[in-house]
């Protein structure tokens, strides 16, 4: 198993405030798999996603406990030296805003040849990623600046950067959400081209169950800082085992949809300084009982791989009250 | 009933030389849900601000129910404005960020005066209710609410004039999915309770697909298909929506 | 708010309560004459000393602060009205209306403000209103800018078009949408510009055209104070240590409040 994620807590400074966002994950991912984790804004997501590497600044937010075993080494217990051999080279990002990530007054030719490791002949090396991610027509162009590209291309140049130092997992954190629908299908295609050309392992976050559910193996659903569902992504779709992603599969809208209702999950996140007691989803939960509200409820096995945080789950499947898709 | 026809519309911005809006024409019924889909830059966005004069147009021309929008008195636009509204897209940027919930919808009847002092404070709190919100809002600010919340906020203050006709201009592309279901909900609840006109522009496919009754597809400035929606998204015609239709990962 | 920030927001604070309060500080009052103790040195009596005409130094400092405070937040006061009002309007409507009032503000920014205060103010009299109005007159320019440059990127933002579609006229857009949001960095303009007039006032009062005797100020006590520099050096340091203080603190407030807005 490439990436293991032990019961990771981390602690994110809210309004003056430390709190904590994430509050135990547990996460596996393995060489040739894209493990998906979906959840709304404000669920922990992206934190959990940047601390992969460590990547949350001090003054923001701390790891308060958890292991994260890459390739059976503790990242958290890395030198600060050990640690930037794995950033950026064994581990590469992709963040959602291009045009942010990318340097403004480098050409992107300067940028890839940044992340190089071999020095000598840098063009051959670079004209090959550059074709590998879709780029072929700025092969040559060495004056080629960010600005001058666009969104879909900054993207693929990205990519590009981070698959330079064939790195072993790409974590990807709403790389699509600012580019328009026909270019996202394409960045998405490129994505699953490497999975299978590198044998990559990839985490995906992001708020579009659209695009998880397209792209992943594995998928895990975050809610008020832990996972709440996860198994692999056909279970998912067709028998979701917790009421919240039953709840998003019913918001996702389609023509099938037409002028009926959404069977929307009414209310809103909770914030992390006011968390309920037991069941975080029970406030806004179509299946709620008094029990839930006793303890927070264990990550457990519901079926083949599939687990969930649901005391229910069996009972309302048994009784058809949820019915599969 | 036709309650707005669009005339050959063209409009250019200097800056970037291009038609932000090509020559397009076509005309939004009363009681339906008109759908405009299209990718970024491809104009919907400033073809909705024209058709509320919000941007004035180069040429072309705007009737709603007959009257000619841009040929009226300063004093008959403002009238008409009651009827016409528009919801925007950034529920952060659509709010002003240092007015109060419920004084963002009693301007509305202070420019109109159509309500009266004591009578204010009541039809708010109203139609907080209508939102889904209540009277515990009036006192906040933008920045203590939610994304969906402040959308609300922007609902609220379009049906304050007691609108026929509302444009959304991508009211949910902001949110998450969660809520956007809700506020999807509740712009379709609106609609059939109102009987109020839609013409609903976003980029994804599925949210047309969900609402519309019609939709109309633009590339580049140009209406490039429109038909029922059962009838474009199962039988597309032109090559462009055939690729949105393909990318847009419909369940 | 850094330590800084908050000892000039102290220096302010002090001269405005000592400006307001001034009656019930002064011990003396500023305009009693005393033959018989001219130009004495600090002492029990008098801790500021007595200038040429044995009026008590103290207390003239004391009203002295009254006038250099009224004059720079008038003049302030002037200049942000013109200012504001001018920028707002080029902002909103563009076009040929901001290309008009740009160069008038480029015309008015070629002129050395202070030879134009001196020209005018040799043309008219020396009076306290004419000064601030003056001042006021000649130090919009900056903060018409600030407010233009603020309006022309907030006027694009959704809940502008908002108002518009709700039917709101331009004067409720431009005075309770746009400029209520585009003032913060006018507040550090209108800061850093109270010292400003400050300065401006004790100049001209040191050069004989600003406030007249016997009405105390800072500049025309520093002035005294130079026609008898050797037999009285509290007649310089006091006014010329209070000139420098107080404008020390509206700069370490302004640059506070600067600070504030770039985070």
């Amino acid at each position: 198993m490439l990436l293991q994620i032990k019961n990771l807590k981390i602690n994110y400074k809210s309004d003056n405030r430390m709190v904590e966002v994430v509050r135990g994950v547990d996460l596996d991912i393995d060489r040739g798999e894209c493990v998906g984790l979906i959840g709304e804004s404000g669920c922990g997501k992206t934190t959990a996603g940047l601390s992969v590497t460590k990547l949350i600044p001090e003054r923001k937010g701390n790891i308060s406990s958890g292991e994260i075993l890459f390739a059976s080494n503790d990242i958290l217990k890395l030198n600060p030296e050990e640690l930037r051999n794995i950033r950026g080279k064994k581990i590469s990002y992709v963040f959602q805003e291009p045009f942010s990530s990318l340097n403004p007054v480098f050409t992107i030719y300067e940028q890839i040849r940044e992340s190089l490791e071999e020095k000598d002949n840098p063009g051959r090396r670079i004209a090959e990623i550059l074709k590998s991610v879709g780029l072929e027509k700025i092969i040559g162009r060495k004056n080629a600046y960010p600005h001058e590209l666009s969104g879909g291309m900054q993207q693929r140049a990205m990519i590009g950067m981070a698959i330079v130092s064939r790195p072993d997992l790409l974590v990807l954190d709403e790389p699509t959400t600012a580019l328009d629908v026909t270019v996202q299908r394409q960045i998405l295609d490129l994505i699953m081209e490497l999975k299978n050309k590198m044998n990559l392992a990839i985490l995906f976050i992001s708020h579009d169950l659209r695009i998880v559910f397209n792209i992943a193996d594995k998928i895990a659903i975050m809610y008020a800082g832990k996972i709440i569902e996860f198994g692999p992504k056909e279970k998912i779709v067709s028998s979701p085992a917790h009421p919240y992603t039953i709840g998003l599969i019913d918001s996702i809208p389609s023509l099938e949809h037409r002028k009926k209702p959404f069977n929307a999950i009414s209310g809103k996140a909770p914030l992390f300084s006011e968390l309920p007691q037991g069941c975080k989803f029970y406030p806004r939960c179509r299946f709620r009982i008094d029990k839930c509200t006793e303890k927070e409820p264990e990550l457990r096995d519901v079926s083949g791989g599939q687990a969930s945080r649901c005391i229910r789950i069996e009972e309302l499947k048994s009784n058809g009250t949820i019915k599969n898709r | 009933m036709e309650l707005l026809k669009i005339d050959n519309l063209r409009k250019t911005f200097k800056k970037h030389n291009t038609r932000a809006v090509d020559d397009v024409s076509f005309s939004v019924f009363k009681g339906e849900v008109l759908g405009l889909v299209g990718e970024s830059g491809c104009g919907k966005s400033t073809l909705a601000k024209l058709a509320l004069r919000l941007l004035e147009a180069d040429k072309g021309s705007i009737f709603y129910k007959g009257r000619d929008l841009l040929n009226i008195s300063h004093g008959d636009m403002r009238k008409t404005r009651k009827d016409l509204q528009i919801i925007f897209q950034d529920p952060y940027a659509s709010l002003d960020p240092r007015m109060k919930a419920g004084k963002v919808i009693e301007e509305v009847y202070h420019i109109h005066k159509n309500v009266s002092g004591r009578e204010r404070k009541n039809k708010t709190i109203e139609l907080l209710e209508t939102v889904g919100l209540g009277e515990t809002y009036l006192n906040r600010l933008p920045s203590e609410l939610s994304g969906g919340e402040r959308q609300r906020i922007g609902i609220a203050r379009a049906l304050a004039t007691d609108p026929e006709f509302i444009i959304c201009d991508e009211p949910v592309s902001s949110l998450d999915i969660s809520v956007q279901a809700q506020i999807l909900n509740l712009l379709i609840e609106l609609q059939k309770r109102k009987n109020l006109t839609y013409l609903f522009i976003s980029h994804d496919l599925g949210v047309i697909g969900s609402i519309c009754d019609r939709v109309m597809v633009m590339q580049s400035g140009k209406l490039i298909e429109s038909g029922s929606c059962e009838n474009v998204f199962k039988n597309p015609q032109h090559p462009y929506t055939k690729t949105l239709l393909e990318s847009a990962l419909l369940p | 708010m850094n330590k800084l920030t908050l000892f000039g927001l102290g220096i302010v604070g002090f001269f405005i309560i000592i400006a307001i309060f001034a009656p019930m500080i002064a011990p003396y009052n500023p305009g009693q004459i005393d033959i018989e103790n001219i130009l004495t040195a600090p002492s029990g009596s008098h801790i500021f000393g007595t200038d040429s005409l044995g009026r008590d130094l103290f207390s003239r400092m004391v009203y002295g602060a009254r006038i250099s405070l009224m004059v720079g937040f008038i003049a302030v006061g002037i200049a942000g009205l013109i200012g504001i009002a001018l920028g707002a309007i080029a902002g909103y409507y563009g076009k040929w209306v901001d290309a008009v009032i740009m160069r008038f503000i480029d015309i008015m920014l070629c002129f050395p403000t202070f030879f134009l205060i001196l020209a005018v103010i040799a043309l008219l009299e020396p009076s306290i209103i004419n000064i601030m109005v003056i001042i006021g007159a000649t130090s919009w320019m900056g903060m018409a800018r600030l407010i233009r440059a603020e309006i022309l990127s907030l006027k694009k933002r959704d809940f502008i078009y908002a108002e518009k579609a709700i039917g709101a006229g331009d004067l409720r857009i431009i005075a309770r949408h746009l400029i209520p949001n585009a003032m913060a960095p006018v507040l550090v303009s209108i800061t850093l510009g109270i010292a400003g007039a400050i300065l401006v006032e004790s100049s001209l009062s040191f050069l004989g055209i600003g406030v007249q005797p016997p009405t105390p100020s800072w500049g025309n006590i520093l002035s005294e104070g130079k026609a008898v520099m050797g037999a009285g050096w509290w007649m310089m340091l006091f006014p010329g240590l209070a000139i420098f203080i107080t404008v020390l603190g509206y700069n370490l407030l302004g640059e506070g409040i600067r600070e504030k807005l770039l985070k």
